[in-house]
């Protein structure tokens, strides 16, 4: 009779231990569970193994095999680069030619600051920029002309220097300029002979 | 009848001796040499001579492309036309790297690096450009076969040319050939013209 009631003792007491047991088993299940969200929610910047469901492709690099975008269509054969004509073709247009008109001769009739002289040149109808020339004596100029616009000319200009009399040859230098803009585009020069009486 | 007669041979009288009056100094220029046997007379011949007009037609720009896969520098010949009535002489007289590209080249002699093994550093600082003329288009015998290396400051005479006759010039380059991009680059030519 004891033995029967310390066995239905002893087996209560062990229903106990498992009903008290239980929590702690959902509770170590439920850790397991986050556990193995978090991994796979890590999946996307790690790389240790591979992941069981790859997240959709986007411009972020991932771990996981990329897929073509078949859209578009390339074209076909090897590449070809431009031929030496096409590219001389390119470069010829992008060539701006004058054609410059300028008297030989400049000449004063004194050589005072202010004094105006005759020189003669000429920007033609078929040129594209504008011309600004001057006259330079030893490196410095004397004499700069107004702008010359396509069709139009001069014949004469202002010493802005006093120059003693005498011939000389000098330098004159004609500046062009694109005509919309304004812009410099380049120079010529021409040896011609300055004559001040 | 009488006075009316009168006052025309009044009128015609004034108008003759007017018209002598006028007529005088258009001759007062005039010498009368007189003598006996033989008479010298020296007239003076004056003549007033107009300076020439210089014109000719050049480019004011050069373009040039390199394509580094290639290894070729393309450019178009310089044709420049004299269109003078005389021969006149050409002269590069500068030919230098300018800004306004997206890269602006040092110029340096062609010796001066070891052009394919440019790192992309330097392919995009050096290049050594040079101008020739080119032989039979058009300038008179004696021109330079020399080449102007934009690198030097001196000038250089090419040559004569012949009223109504073009020459041409051609450039060519040193270059590297790391470029990682497209890039423009400009030089600026200078010529300086002159009667011959």
């Amino acid at each position: 009779m004891t033995t029967e009631k310390n066995n239905e003792n002893r087996r209560g007491k062990e229903d106990e231990k498992r009903k008290r047991k239980w929590p702690y088993i959902l509770a170590i299940l439920l850790l397991l569970l986050l556990l193995l969200l978090l991994l796979l929610r890590s999946c996307g910047n790690q790389r240790p193994y591979p992941c069981p469901n790859p997240p959709p492709s986007s411009s972020t690099p991932s771990s996981s095999a990329p897929s073509l975008d078949d859209t578009g269509s390339a074209e076909p054969g090897n590449s070809s680069a431009p031929s030496r004509q096409e590219i001389l073709s390119r470069l010829q247009k992008q060539e701006v030619t004058v054609t410059d008109k300028v008297s030989a001769q400049a000449s004063f009739p004194n050589g005072s600051k202010g004094t105006s002289g005759t020189w003669e040149v000429e920007n033609p109808s078929s040129n594209t920029v504008i011309m600004q020339c001057e006259i330079v004596l030893d490196g410095k100029s004397v004499a700069q002309s107004a702008p010359i616009y396509p069709g139009q000319h001069i014949d004469g200009l202002t010493l802005s220097k006093p120059v003693s009399s005498g011939s000389y040859s000098v330098t004159a230098t004609i500046k062009y300029y694109n005509k919309t803009t304004k812009t410099y585009l380049g120079m010529a020069d021409y040896k011609i002979r300055l004559s001040v009486s | 009848m009488k006075s009316k007669l009168r006052k025309v041979l009044a009128g015609i009288v004034t108008f003759a001796m007017l018209c002598v009056t006028a007529a005088v100094p258009a001759f007062a220029a005039d010498k009368t040499d007189t003598g006996t046997g033989s008479v010298t007379g020296n007239v003076t011949i004056n003549g007033s001579i107009s300076p020439l007009t210089i014109s000719v037609t050049h480019p004011i720009n050069v373009a040039y492309a390199i394509s580094p896969d290639a290894e070729t520098f393309t450019a178009p010949d310089i044709t420049v036309t004299n269109n003078t009535k005389v021969a006149v002489i050409a002269t590069v007289e500068s030919l230098k790297a300018a800004s306004g590209g997206t890269l602006t080249f040092t110029d340096v002699d062609p010796s001066a690096k070891a052009w394919r093994s440019l790192n992309l550093a330097d392919s995009k600082k050096y290049i050594a450009l040079g101008i020739t003329a080119k032989g039979d288009s058009g300038w008179n015998s004696g021109y330079s076969t020399s080449t102007h290396w934009a690198v030097n400051d001196s000038p250089l005479q090419v040559g004569t040319l012949n009223p109504n006759i073009s020459g041409a010039l051609s450039l060519s380059a040193d270059y590297g050939l790391a470029f990682d991009g497209a890039y423009t680059a400009n030089h600026q030519l200078v010529f300086q013209f002159q009667l011959a």
